[in-house]
């Protein structure tokens, strides 16, 4: 190992770093600020692969010990490491309090606040220490969930220089009273949207991460330099380290041939030059995100929607899925082939075999017989037909056509391509997939929760997973994507069971509860899984070390060194 | 001294000069090879361009594939074929109807002067201003792009070089005796334009034509070409190319070559017949005067 040294690191195509305050809110919340937050201001809990290759809490970078619950389960112990702010003062647990102070008082802002959540389901919060504290639950939770997708959230903030109104009002316990709190909460994010001053500004010289800002610049471009009063266990070995802004992966692409990023992405498309990039002296490597890709099926439209309530419809368009095909060829094996809603990327406690096995293996044969079973006939256009109303399901006319239309993200080949290759697919079983491809944005916006009698409800179908679909937090918990009129449930996609299982996944002690859950969604098929694409595909200088691609997109930089 | 040329035999001598004239003949021979190889083409050499095949994917040219397949297992010589139907038909429509738009509203403009010229003319400097490409990527974002959709978006943003060209063709042609003559008698603005601009501008037009149609089969290769052409599976040449570049350091040099050559020739073969018959038409108003 070489001590010393910088690294400048890629971020994605038109990224401009722009928050660094642990707060975050709206429209500042891309997850390369928080990347670049957290060695500045580590949260209590930090989750990433851990040695075993295994998802796990990162006990070196989270800024406390992992927490204790009650017998009951309704509260929640936690001590914090021996951490110290950069000017010299102890983080205690007031610097807790501070934070989750500001959010209750703050939480309509608050870009990660959802009602019933942390801060709300915290009745107390009781100092019991100068590191410790005790947080009172409002009920019992699942503990993985709770401290994986909610204690996670706090993060100690310097209330000795932070609490206060004004730039030069006088520091006191403004928190505690919430009026006075709102107010503290928006001189903080007043001084959070000045990011031309974040190097200069004396809040933000106060951290206690293993960086520190040395360069802030409001083009993007971003200079971290090691903390030299940085007293946790997990310091930083580089001197620097640059965070590099490109308008386009194609001009981020022709820095990286020409070596003016140590660390950096390689565009899909432009993997085939693969042998060169190694040539130049880089590792390639694929990142994989914490996420699932999925295309929803809109179960409340007015033409299909009772169509795709019949779980053998699903079945067999699932079983059309050449997941192997696309994951290998069409997106060079830099997609991870997923048959459920646990992210199969990276190992975790949460997958559940069933899952893991793929309960719908690609056979577009098997699939058409199935669809045969239940009276679905092959018209001469070669469109599968209902040739008989009972046997195809509940609601489904004599008649109906298997014809439907998928909303696609345009601009990607590799989505193209896999798009391309289900509707060749699906054509062999009966189903006519018409493909409308539009901006991200686009597509987006048209799939939207709707009611049958929505004007807006025309969509069928929706890909948005060029770079993967959803991204979890550290428990994969799926309330809000396949609960019953879950906030990111697009297709309103409801079962009783799958609601069961979900709360018990928040909820229950049952260390098995997400198993559960994994393998029932994989069976029950609320959409389409599709091979979710990498994060990125890195293009990392061979000499450059001790690089763990999180896949929750975290970076912990104080961990790479050189070897030359 | 004037001719006493009649309009069947004007119209053949321009047929007649047109084909004497050797670039435009090169033309017209690569133009209908090209309609031949697009429209008959899958007759005879029927592939199937819906189904993917991941198992055949970029195969270099070969027995089976006489221009190998590509990144989903397509063969490209039919890809080649199909995708020439969308960029013609395409190409023709858009310019048609961006020389028809450009036709009238010029004719209107130069024919009735005064403020209605300054207005219309304005109209056309403006749109002039704003490059074609950024109206289409704008439009292809607000609807979802079809063939029909894309003709008549190309066409709607292309009308406005006609517009000039026709306005100053009509400014000339206002000026000649019969057209005082209409005035003098009473005849309406729309009769003027229609019956009487319009057709002896005819070589103009027919001139535009054929550079509004390459420049349309161009504009629908840079759309496609930026991700946002024709639905898959169909495609364009433009869309060929563009997912042919990716390829481009895995050496599939049979993804890139075939569609560039096929929108060279024909953007090539609109331009040689346009050079023609402006040409031709030369002749005629030089033997008309």
């Amino acid at each position: 190992m070489v001590a010393g040294g910088s690294v400048s690191f890629a971020l994605p195509p038109s990224a401009t770093p722009n928050w660094i305050l642990p707060i975050g809110v709206s429209g500042y919340g891309a997850t390369y600020n928080s990347a670049i937050r957290n060695t500045l201001y580590p949260p209590l809990y930090l989750f990433d692969k851990t040695s075993n290759g295994t998802l796990g809490m990162d006990e070196k970078a989270s800024a406390a010990q992992p927490p204790v619950y009650s017998p009951d389960g309704r509260t929640v112990s936690i001590t914090l490491r021996n951490l110290t702010w950069s000017d010299g003062k102890p983080v205690t647990a007031r610097d807790v309090e501070f934070f989750y102070n500001l959010v209750k008082a703050g939480k309509k802002q608050w870009s990660i606040y959802s009602e019933g959540r942390i801060p709300d389901n915290v009745t107390g919060f009781e100092t019991t220490g100068q590191r410790s504290f005790r947080l009172h639950l409002d009920k019992k939770y699942n503990q993985d969930w709770f401290t994986a997708n909610q204690l996670s959230r706090l993060i100690p903030m310097p209330q000795a220089v932070w609490d206060k109104t004004s730039d030069n009002g006088p520091v006191g316990d403004f928190d505690r009273n919430p009026k006075t709190a709102e107010k503290v909460f928006d001189y903080l994010v007043g001084q959070g949207k000045q990011l031309g001053k974040f190097s200069t500004n004396p809040l933000f010289k106060v951290v206690d991460g293993p960086f520190a800002i040395q360069d802030f610049s409001t083009r993007g471009q971003v200079t971290l330099r090691r903390n030299p009063h940085y007293t946790g266990p997990d310091p930083a070995h580089l001197d620097t380290v640059r965070f590099q802004t490109f308008t386009s992966s194609a001009a981020e692409y022709n820095v990286l041939l020409a070596g003016g990023v140590d660390y950096g992405y390689v565009p899909t498309s432009d993997l085939g030059q693969r042998a060169k990039l190694e040539g130049l002296g880089y590792r390639i490597t694929p990142w994989d995100g914490w996420a699932v890709s999925y295309i929803p099926y809109n179960f409340n439209n007015p033409a299909l929607g009772t169509v795709f309530k019949q779980r053998y419809v699903r079945e067999a368009i699932q079983r059309s899925v050449n997941q192997d095909g696309i994951a290998d060829v069409i997106w060079r094996q830099a997609a991870t082939k997923t048959y459920g809603p646990v992210p199969q990327g990276t190992a975790s406690k949460y997958l559940s075999p069933r899952q893991q096995r793929n309960p719908y293996p690609f056979d577009p044969a098997r699939a058409k017989r199935q669809l045969a079973q239940h009276g679905w006939r092959t018209g001469s256009d070669g469109v599968a037909y209902c040739a008989d109303p009972h046997a195809c399901g509940p609601g489904i006319q004599k008649g109906t056509r298997l014809s439907m239309t998928v909303l696609s993200e345009s601009g990607s080949d590799e989505t193209t391509g896999m798009i391309q290759e289900l509707k060749s697919s699906l054509s062999r079983i009966g189903v006519d997939l018409e493909i409308s491809q539009r901006p991200l944005n686009s597509v987006l916006a048209a799939t939207a929760q709707c009611k049958p009698a929505d004007p807006s409800c025309g969509w069928q179908l929706s890909f948005f997973g060029t770079q993967g679909s959803w991204y979890y937090d550290a428990d994969p918990s799926g309330e809000r994507l396949f609960g019953t009129n879950g906030t990111s449930n697009l297709g309103s996609y409801s079962n009783p069971h799958a609601d069961e299982l979900i709360a018990e996944t928040n909820e229950s002690d049952d260390q098995f509860a997400m198993r559960e859950y994994s393998a029932f969604l994989a069976e029950d098929l609320p959409v389409i899984w599709v091979p979710n694409p990498a994060y990125q595909v890195s293009a990392i200088d061979s000499a450059l070390h001790g690089v763990t691609q999180d896949p929750l997109a975290d970076l912990y930089p104080q961990r790479w060194y050189w070897t030359r | 001294m004037t001719t006493t040329e009649t309009p069947e035999r004007a119209r053949s001598g321009v047929l007649r000069r047109l084909i004497r004239h050797r670039l435009a003949l090169t033309g017209l021979v690569i133009l209908v090879l090209m309609l031949l190889f697009s429209f008959l083409g899958p007759l005879i050499y029927g592939t199937d361009q819906v189904h993917t095949d991941l198992g055949a994917v970029r195969l270099p040219p070969g027995p089976g594939h006489p221009l190998g397949t590509d990144e989903l297992g397509h063969d490209v010589l039919g890809r080649l074929m199909v995708a020439g139907r969308v960029s013609l038909i395409i190409g023709v429509i858009a310019g048609l109807i961006g020389t028809a738009i450009g036709a009238v509203w010029g004719a209107v403009a130069g024919y009735s002067g005064g403020w209605l010229d300054l207005v219309l003319m304005r109209i056309v400097d403006t749109g002039v201003a704003i490059p074609a490409l950024f109206l289409l990527l704008v439009a292809a974002t607000l609807v979802t792009p079809s063939v029909g959709i894309l003709a008549v978006l190309i066409g709607v943003v292309s009308w406005l070089v006609p517009a000039r060209l026709m306005r100053a063709e009509t400014v000339t042609i206002a000026e000649r005796e019969y057209i005082k003559a209409l005035r003098a008698i009473g005849g309406s603005r729309t009769r003027a334009v229609f019956r009487h601009i319009i057709p002896n501008a005819i070589g103009t037009v027919m001139v535009n034509v054929t550079f509004q149609i390459a420049d349309a089969i161009l504009l629908v290769a840079y759309v496609s070409f930026l991700g946002l052409g024709v639905a898959p599976p169909q495609t364009d040449w433009g869309a060929m190319l563009s997912k042919g570049i990716t390829y481009t350091y895995d050496g599939a040099w049979w993804l890139i070559v075939p569609p560039g050559i096929a929108i060279i020739l024909v953007v090539a073969a609109f331009n040689f017949i346009g050079d023609g018959l402006r040409d031709a038409f030369e002749v005629r108003k030089r033997a008309a005067q």
